[in-house]
């Protein structure tokens, strides 16, 4: 009894580690910083990262300019901060290989808003996933584990 | 409904924040400089009770002094913040803290220990016919039902398991990103298990929060239960609910302590920043 009570006491005992992040052979995703400072104010709250992406492959890479996803870490999890809704490879920029771009976005929530309230409150660990195809058109997309960007901080 | 909120303001005012800004943190101090302070807060404690008791009070202050530094030890270990170094760092500071109460009372070496574990107290006392008596911390109690009550907030079990402490987890809406009231901890959901500067790690934040806990712990032992007890013994009434429940007598003193100093100047929080960043 008591040998069972201390095996269950060890299970739950260990703290839950952040959700890792996929590891891409393909592309590295940095952010230029391993921080940046957010900015709220009484009607919004932003901030903006720039990353650096190398294209480690050998074929073509292109970028989605206008998508971006922001994930936030709420209890070790990472959730849906924000998304943009473009129509997908409207705007494209290709990364040719062994080549490194620099890309900047950012991420704007007006308060009281619905949409991105995870960010209303904007100090937190983030991470960015892209969107990025072999083709221009976007319909030969990279699989979603080498989209991820590093993790982040946002502080205030 | 009022005298329920006399109760839990209080409480809510009384705890001990950590916070997430560099910028407002109280400054660190060295070890050396908190093992004399715990040391003679152990010594003036002991010594203090026996003066008051009108005995010779040189003896008390020894032997109170040499308990702090346990004190200090455990709160040292905390820093350590692991799950073993959770456990083992609070409960040895409390016996530290009991063997100051023990020295402040005359009493033998350990005779007794009051060590917390959630909202309870096991009360030891090798020289009582029921030696171990589990009594309820009814400060404790009623800051877990206010932070439990709370919008967003929600049970920790691993958290709570891993500490010994009763711990929450509560959506993040300033830069607070921990707090500690009369020994129940919560803590950030946003506050990562990892490195990620300039975040403050979440096993950061809970030895900071263990840290207040067992400060908490030490105002308890060597002050409200001694409080408690001198009552105790002339009312029957008081005797009755001393045996079942603790009420922390001392929590006014740790209230007024906190409503007159400034978050960066308290040095329990100096102590609290300091050692969590032993272990960062």
């Amino acid at each position: 009894m008591a040998a069972a009570i201390v095996s269950c006491a060890v299970s739950v005992s260990c703290l839950e580690s952040v959700e890792p992040t996929p590891e891409s052979t393909v592309l590295s995703i940095q952010p230029l910083t391993p921080y940046v400072r957010g900015v709220e104010t009484a009607t919004s709250s932003r901030f903006q990262m720039e990353f650096r992406i190398r294209n480690n492959g050998t074929r073509p890479v292109y970028l989605d300019l206008a998508y971006r996803r922001f994930e936030k870490l709420v209890d070790q999890r990472w959730e849906l901060a924000a998304e943009t809704t473009a129509a997908p490879f409207t705007a494209v920029r290709t990364i040719q290989p062994g080549v490194q771009i620099s890309v900047v976005f950012s991420v704007v929530h007006t308060r009281g808003s619905s949409s991105f309230e995870l960010i209303e409150h904007v100090r937190g660990l983030y991470r960015a996933r892209l969107r990025l195809a072999y083709n221009p058109g976007g319909t030969d997309q990279v699989p979603v584990e080498d989209s991820y960007s590093r993790p982040f901080a946002v502080t205030e | 409904m009022r005298r329920c909120l006399v109760v839990v303001l209080p409480l809510m005012l009384v705890s001990s924040d950590a916070m997430a800004q560099v910028t407002d943190a109280p400054q660190r101090v060295s070890n050396a400089t908190m093992l004399v302070v715990n040391a003679a807060l152990g010594g003036f404690t002991a010594g203090l009770w026996r003066a008051a008791a009108g005995k010779p009070s040189w003896t008390a202050f020894g032997r109170g002094a040499a308990a702090g530094t346990v004190v200090f030890a455990g709160k040292r270990i905390i820093g350590e913040a692991t799950s073993p170094a959770w456990w083992f760092g609070r409960q040895l500071a409390a016996v530290g803290s009991s063997e100051v109460a023990n020295a402040a009372q005359g009493k033998p070496f350990l005779q007794t220990a009051v060590l917390p574990l959630g909202p309870l107290r096991i009360h030891i006392d090798r020289s009582a016919r029921r030696k171990v008596s589990p009594r309820l911390d009814l400060a404790s109690s009623i800051a877990t039902i206010a932070v439990a009550s709370q919008d967003g907030s929600r049970f920790a079990i691993r958290e709570s398991v891993s500490t010994g402490a009763i711990v929450f987890l509560v959506p993040e809406t300033s830069n607070e990103v921990g707090r500690s009231s009369a020994g129940v901890v919560t803590i950030s959901e946003l506050a990562p298990d990892g490195k990620f500067p300039p975040l403050e790690g979440k096993r950061s934040v809970l030895s900071h929060e263990i840290v207040h806990a067992s400060q908490y712990d030490f105002g308890f032992s060597a002050w409200g239960d001694a409080m408690q007890s001198a009552l105790a013994k002339r009312n029957s009434w008081g005797r009755r609910i001393s045996s079942f429940v603790d009420i922390n007598l001392a929590l006014p003193i740790q209230l007024g302590a906190n409503g007159i100093i400034d978050y960066e100047d308290r040095p329990w929080e100096r102590e609290a920043v300091s050692l969590a960043a032993n272990g960062r």
